[in-house]
């Protein structure tokens, strides 16, 4: 079943969800208009960030390392 | 076949208290200004329409009793935002509202020799006058959560809401919590406007403004957290 992140306070079939939670069971007719109008979204529809590279060393750090080896 | 309604169901809400016990006549004058556009070779003057304006008219029967007419019209002049709503079909869910928030700008005491003691009144609409739907009957509710039936309007807009509600008695020992919901199906429904939450015993009235879409579908909600004893309140929505 799809899983849909709230965004905007909802009530549906009886039930009662609040923003950040994860919902399976929206009815169907409902899931255009509520994805439409970005009161739920779908969960990792969201394009993720690319990842920033994890800098070890700083170029100055290297430099100084190289001069203390020489 | 036209549909006419007799005055004497007519109600009016002003804050936390039902004005309707002590009024005999409520009239709302919705106005919009006009700039004349008028040019030399028009034969007859031309408009087009400007801001928009709006006051509300009340009057009836002087009542110094706490939480009657006079002390309540008294303490409302000089008080900001205060939540006006009148209805003129009665309390009942999906009838006509008008409603506003704004200023007393008026409050006469008459004594005649012959006659009861009368007030009147006179309300400055502030940041519009609106035609909308009541939502909600004037309801005294005690269960924990409840809803009102959806009101279509057969078509979404585009220009927001302003919705009021009033809580006039209040004898629940929790907080309340009352919303303005919108939908497109009449299924699923998003949270639209949130009233401050109402503390314990507490009465209030409140206007509150929302922007952009506004489905066709329109209701009111209600949570009590708490156990014990009951809330009385009445929520309207125009849109914009």
């Amino acid at each position: 079943m799809t899983a849909y992140r709230v965004l905007v306070g909802l009530d549906y079939a009886g039930k009662r969800a609040e923003p950040g939670d994860i919902v399976s069971d929206l009815p169907p007719k409902s899931v255009g208009w509520l994805t439409a109008q970005n009161i739920v979204e779908k969960v990792g529809d969201a394009p993720k960030a690319p990842a920033a590279p994890v800098e070890t060393e700083s170029p100055k750090m290297r430099e100084q390392q190289s001069q203390e080896e020489g | 076949m036209p549909t006419f309604r007799h005055g004497k169901r007519t109600a009016v809400l002003l804050n936390a208290t039902d004005m309707s016990p002590f009024l005999n006549e409520a009239t709302q004058t919705q106005e919009i200004e006009t700039a004349e556009t008028t040019t030399f070779a028009d034969e007859d003057k031309t408009y087009i329409t400007g801001l928009g304006d709006g006051t509300i008219s009340v009057s009836g029967m002087f009542d110094s009793t706490a939480g009657a007419s006079d002390p309540v019209l008294r303490g409302t002049i000089g008080q900001e935002d205060n939540t006006f709503t009148v209805l003129p079909e009665g309390t009942v869910a999906g009838r006509r509202s008008i409603i506003a928030n704004g200023q007393l700008t008026s409050y006469e005491v008459s004594s005649p020799v012959g006659d009861v003691v009368a007030i009147s009144a006179e309300v400055q609409a502030d940041g519009g006058l609106f035609s909308g739907l009541a939502l909600s009957d004037l309801a005294t509710v005690s269960a924990s959560a409840g809803q009102d039936t959806g009101i279509d309007n057969g078509s979404a807009t585009s220009n927001g809401v302003l919705a009021n509600l009033h809580v006039t008695e209040n004898t629940h020992d929790g907080n309340a919590v009352f919303k303005v919901q919108h939908s497109t199906d009449g299924v699923s429904w998003a949270d639209l406007v949130t009233f401050t939450t109402v503390s314990a015993s507490s009465t209030t009235g409140e206007s509150v403004t929302s922007t952009g879409n506004v489905n066709a579908y329109l209701r009111s909600t209600y949570t009590l957290s708490g156990s014990a004893g009951s809330v009385t309140y009445h929520i309207s929505a125009a849109r914009r």
